[in-house]
């Protein structure tokens, strides 16, 4: 049962990325590529985290997603002109980056990660539950927690900022005339 | 309710009926009555909204099609059955036709963690209330590829307005919330309504008296703030009076449904409805003690449980009828409170809606948060090892602790909000006008 339900969802999230990449209009990639969170946040589901799966949603579903289609909407951005704005080197180096991740990625999984599925155990289930992740965040990864809220601090403060400045100079061209 | 049906199949007529099969039929029970029930509420909820609207506002409201007009709904759904679907030339059909779904979907998802008697929900994750809001922040983008579907300015806006409103109550909604995450140390919503028995005074229970349930959370000043917060927020959230700024109809007709008709705008109605209960039900389920109330652990303590294999299945439905009475009661008490606010209040405009939000409900929020933290700091102090002496001292001093925390938390909370309209008010205005401009939304004409 988890067998189909993984590759079901395992499907559904490869053709929702590779959608994504293929569509030429930007409001059809970021739906499909909304697909493709949904799926991936329901394999966390199935690794026995609840957890992760509605951080997954909140996060990438409910936010990101829709800064993403906020920007694309208000721009009218969504087709993208077939000639400009190409470079002629992108496509094959993306390609073969791809390629080259795509084979680490194979090799990592062949030699390091043991082939006898992982048995679920009261162990494992507890380890996903909100309070142990919460307590190893503010224990062990204290550091990087902090780093990175940090660093999200220094982004809205910087949009502040940079807001501010833009308003100033539109009201000093407004003094001029 | 696995744990009932487990009772009769195999102790009491003896099938040996397999676990799997328990699972099953109990899951398809669940699934099957979702689906069932939830129409049904939006059938009458839009009844009893037109009712009661209609009375506010001295009219009649609809009362011709069966007895007070009972069977209008379904009228509407016949006649929404047979209109003809209009599509746009210029709209993009495939978004067009998905978006009411993608609004819909998540809000039969929400129904799965409700929990409607003792021992009546689909599933208790234990993440159960982050479910809840992770799962209804995923129709925000169904509203977007509605607006940005039709190909219609007033649809875009609606849809812009729709979205920028729920992003950002949804801050204050969630820290609200996470309060009570506070003080049951749990999110699974069956531990919180759960941990809401026992008498008003929280968390003290004392010798003698039964538990009648009552322990609700808005027995305390926290309680009390993060309430307030929170069904603003969940005005914001669901779209009502005074906050339904994306339908402004005289705006924006009637924002990212504008180039809906037919059985799709029907969709949208029903996702809507179906938020408004599913928000008045989670207020009552944080804050009100869900299904508690007089009687139902009498009855609960008799019926056949995890604790109790060997109870009466009879009280399982006992207390399920009790339990489903006393949800149903307040939720639709809070729906009503919803239809009161809607005859009585304007709506907003996009920035006071935008400031409200900002710069007075979030920074009471995170008051509250604090004020939270004392509070349970206070209460509960015996847990900690090293202060176990403490609840040797009896009922007297408890009492005392929770007098000094309640009468503590209170007068931050009174502070906070006292400093919140101060700061928020203009230097000319007093602060009964910038309740009656800002906070209610009505206009001051000078």
């Amino acid at each position: 049962m988890e067998f189909v339900m993984f590759f079901a969802t395992a499907a559904i999230a490869l053709i929702g990325a590779l959608a994504m990449v293929l569509s030429p209009n930007a409001v059809h990639s970021a739906l499909f590529l909304l697909l493709n969170f949904a799926a991936i946040s329901v394999l966390f589901l199935l690794l026995r985290s609840p957890f992760l799966f509605a951080i997954q949603l909140t996060v990438y579903a409910g936010a990101i997603m829709v800064l993403f289609l906020f920007v694309v909407m208000l721009l009218g951005a969504e087709r993208a002109d077939a000639t400009q704005d190409r470079l002629a080197w992108q496509r094959p180096l993306a390609l073969g980056l791809a390629l080259v991740l795509l084979i680490e990625a194979v090799f990592i999984s062949v030699t390091t990660i043991p082939q006898t599925p992982a048995v679920a155990s009261p162990e494992a289930e507890a380890f996903a539950a909100p309070a142990n992740l919460g307590s190893v965040l503010l224990t062990t990864y204290v550091l990087p927690l902090q780093i990175t809220g940090i660093i999200l601090l220094v982004a809205i403060v910087g949009v502040v900022v940079l807001n501010q400045r833009a308003r100033l100079r539109h009201s000093l061209e407004l003094e001029q005339k | 309710m696995a744990d009932v049906i487990n009772h009769v199949l195999n102790t009491m007529l003896g099938l040996n009926a397999p676990e799997w099969l328990i699972i099953f039929i109990s899951n398809s029970i669940a699934v099957t009555l979702i689906f069932a029930i939830a129409p049904l509420q939006m059938l009458f909820m839009t009844y009893f909204e037109r009712r009661a609207i209609a009375r506010m506002q001295d009219r009649l409201g609809p009362n011709r099609v069966g007895p007070k007009g009972i069977f209008q709904p379904v009228a509407d759904g016949v006649k929404m059955f047979t209109k003809e679907d209009i599509v746009p030339t210029a709209a993009d059909k495939m978004v067009h036709l998905l978006a009411p779904c993608v609004v819909a979907a998540p809000v039969m998802f929400m129904f799965a963690v409700i929990p409607w008697g003792p021992g009546m929900y689909a599933v208790d994750l234990d993440t159960g209330l982050l479910f809840f809001f992770a799962i209804s922040s995923v129709s925000a983008v169904g509203l977007m590829m509605a607006g940005w579907a039709s190909y219609n300015k007033f649809a875009l806006l609606g849809a812009m307005r729709a979205v920028a409103q729920m992003v950002s109550y949804e801050v204050p909604a969630l820290i609200s919330i996470a309060v009570i995450v506070m003080l049951t140390n749990s999110m699974s919503i069956v531990s919180i309504i759960e941990a809401q028995s026992g008498l008003f005074i929280s968390q003290v229970d004392v010798a003698g008296i039964p538990d009648l349930g009552l322990g609700w959370f808005i027995f305390s000043p926290v309680g009390l703030l993060g309430f307030i917060c929170f069904f603003i927020a969940a005005l914001a959230e669901g779209e009502r009076t005074p906050f339904d700024i994306p339908e402004a109809d005289s705006e924006i007709v009637a924002g990212y449904m504008t180039e809906y008709s037919g059985m799709k705008f029907a969709l949208f109605f029903l996702a809507q409805y179906l938020l408004n209960f599913l928000l008045c039900a989670i207020t009552v389920i944080t804050f009100f003690g869900g299904w508690q109330g007089p009687g139902i652990s009498w009855l609960w303590s008799m019926a056949v449980s995890e604790a109790n294999p060997a109870g009466n299945p009879i009280f399982n439905v006992l207390a399920g009828i009790l339990g489903t009475f006393y949800f149903l009661a307040k939720t639709y008490f809070f729906f009503f409170v919803m239809i009161w606010i809607r005859g009585a209040f304007p709506r907003l405009r996009v920035d006071q809606l935008m400031g409200f939000g900002w710069k007075f409900v979030i920074p009471l929020t995170i008051v509250n948060i604090f004020s939270a933290s004392l509070w349970i700091g206070w209460i509960r102090w015996e847990l900690n090892p090293d202060l176990a002496f403490l609840s040797a001292l009896g009922e007297p001093y408890s009492f005392a602790r929770w007098g000094f925390a309640f009468v503590a938390t209170l007068v931050m909370n009174v502070a906070a909000y006292t400093l919140m309209t101060r700061i928020n008010r203009s230097p000319d205005e007093t602060i009964d006008e910038l309740v009656a401009d800002q906070v209610f939304g009505a206009v001051t004409l000078r």
